[in-house]
């Protein structure tokens, strides 16, 4: 590496720790800590929003995916994302606003029982352990390729550095540090875009030199009997469930929305947001059609980004974009680890004991924060052995997102849906998605099935079972199209 | 289900995106400018959602080759 890389690297990483431990002297209690005190502004949530979507499989994956399939790979950051932002910003955020609470699970508490409660915390915790592993896994890869750091100074460097500013300086550390490292990952982006199509001799000569070898590189969606991304599945699957369900029931992504200074700003953060996510492919697609045109000589699809880095950029500018790299993953870690303390300390010990304790929450919070990073750091070597274990991460986070999705919607949007008839489709509803997994269904139709089936479970039990108070229910159901609601 | 084309799925993006478009015009303003500081026009996220809904179906228009 170049030693202006490397000065931009170190710089980097100075910075982000001195800010978060600086933001850390703001912090009082657990809303402090876990809502950042309610104060963030919509661009600094909206910028956090997008840092924690784009992770290890948005920047370096999605250029693989690009590669081979072409601009189709987009849809995961248009169809399969902009309704659902637009849902959230403008139901969800303001019911979870109205309801005052810190975490969905606390919502689906609320709005059907505590079990429904402690059960979506663990499903959530669980899985979100896995995947801070794999984002720190795949931080100490990028550090080993370019740096030739070995495997475990990576994950204890990359642990250091997020949990300095995690642990001190809460959901407001992360969410200030998230969005400078959108702004540097854009930058990076930019720059890539700027060379590439300079390097292929304009935008129209790009276009033609790819699609001459791959001609349905530059179309939306791909045939119906495309083995990955078949159209009906991402219709049916991304963009109706698997994309709602992420951007209305992601607490990763929806607690910075919850630490806004007023309604307003939560619901403006998201819309903000859907307009940047909207670039996002620049980012991370174009370096996978860019590797096409330039004829790159790669192995996987995968080291697409990593071989336009290193072909394209002259020095200052890689540092840059390792920098980019190693900030998208970030930003997932830092978030998850956040998020899932929140989720452990309120929604699993705080139901298990029934009493709230401010105090003794922000406490028990930091503890949890540092223990999960170094659960995360010491389950991340293990990542690599067991192959493939990424892509069956996300196919596991797949299984709940049907019956969750149909829970949110139903919960949120009628009176009608008991807590025996949620308890019931979450309870059923994962298992039936295991089981058509299982039998070799494509995840995206699996999706699909389980949202359709949680959705008629809830309203044929709920005809069976007792709702909830008229009066319970005021703030905990949004009909914002509704006269007088 | 294989046997499906391909315009079938721009059809019903662009069918969405003008359904959620019209739905958010729908929307009361009291509920979109809800703890908002002032009432400015740009503050108004309803028009946020249409200028994303207008960008993305430009997108697919282009991209539907």
């Amino acid at each position: 590496m170049h030693v202006l890389d490397l000065v931009i690297v170190v710089g980097y990483l100075l910075a982000i720790v001195v800010m978060g431990v600086r933001l850390g002297r703001r912090v009082h209690d657990d809303r402090d800590y876990f809502l950042a005190g309610r104060s963030l502004t919509w661009w600094i949530i909206g910028l956090s929003i997008i840092g924690t979507n784009v992770s290890a499989e948005g920047y370096v994956g999605a250029a693989g995916g690009a590669y081979q399939v072409g601009i189709a790979q987009a849809n995961f950051e248009w169809v399969g994302a902009i309704p659902a932002m637009i849902l959230a910003s403008l139901v969800f955020i303001p019911l979870y606003w109205r309801a005052g609470v810190y975490s969905i699970p606390e919502y689906l508490g609320a709005r059907y029982s505590q079990t429904v409660r402690l059960l979506a915390a663990l499903i959530a915790s669980v899985f979100a352990l896995f995947a801070i592993g794999v984002a720190l896994w795949a931080i100490a890869l990028t550090l080993q390729t370019y740096l030739d750091w070995p495997i475990w100074v990576g994950i204890v460097v990359t642990g250091t550095v997020v949990g300095l500013y995690s642990i001190s300086g809460g959901l407001a550390a992360v969410a200030f540090t998230d969005a400078v490292q959108v702004v540097i990952m854009f930058l990076g982006g930019v720059a890539i875009v700027a060379l590439g199509i300079s390097e292929a001799g304009g935008a129209a000569s790009f276009a033609d030199r790819l699609v001459a070898e791959n001609p349905t590189h530059l179309s939306a969606y791909l045939p119906a009997d495309h083995p990955e991304f078949p159209w009906p599945g991402v219709v049916l699957g991304l963009a109706i469930v698997l994309s709602p369900a992420y951007w209305c029931g992601s607490q990763a992504i929806l607690q910075r929305t919850l630490g806004a200074r007023s309604q307003w700003d939560a619901s403006a953060s998201m819309m903000f947001a859907a307009f940047a996510k909207t670039l996002v492919p620049l980012l991370i697609v174009f370096p996978g059609l860019l590797a096409l045109v330039m004829q790159a000589r790669i192995e996987y699809p995968d080291m697409a980004l990593p071989w336009v880095v290193r072909h394209l950029l002259p020095p200052g500018l890689s540092g840059l974009m390792f920098v980019a790299l190693i900030a998208a993953l970030q930003s997932s870690i830092d978030s998850g680890i956040n998020s899932t303390a929140l989720m452990m300390t309120r929604d699993i010990r705080g139901v298990l004991r029934r009493r709230a304790d401010p105090r003794g929450d922000l406490v028990l919070g930091r503890w949890l924060t540092l223990v999960i990073l170094l659960a995360a750091m010491a389950l991340a070597p293990f990542i690599g052995e067991m192959g493939g274990i990424y892509v069956f991460v996300q196919t596991l986070l797949s299984l709940f997102q049907g019956p969750l999705l149909a829970l949110l919607v139903l919960g949120a949007l009628t009176r009608s849906a008991t807590p025996a008839a949620g308890l019931a489709a979450l309870a059923t509803g994962v298992p039936l998605a295991g089981a058509l997994l299982a039998s070799g269904w494509n995840m995206l139709y699996v999706a699909f099935v389980t949202f359709c089936y949680a959705l008629v479970l809830i309203v044929v039990v709920s005809r069976r079972t007792a709702p909830l108070p008229a009066a319970d229910l005021e703030r905990l159901v949004y009909r914002p199209w509704s006269r007088g609601s | 289900m294989d046997a499906l084309p391909v315009w079938p799925a721009y059809l019903f993006t662009t069918l969405l995106f003008l359904g959620i478009a019209v739905a958010s015009v729908r929307l009361p303003p009291a509920n979109t400018f809800a703890d908002a500081p002032d009432r400015r026009r740009w503050r108004d996220i309803r028009w946020w959602a249409v200028a994303l809904i207008v960008v993305q179906l430009g997108l697919y228009g282009v991209f539907s080759g």
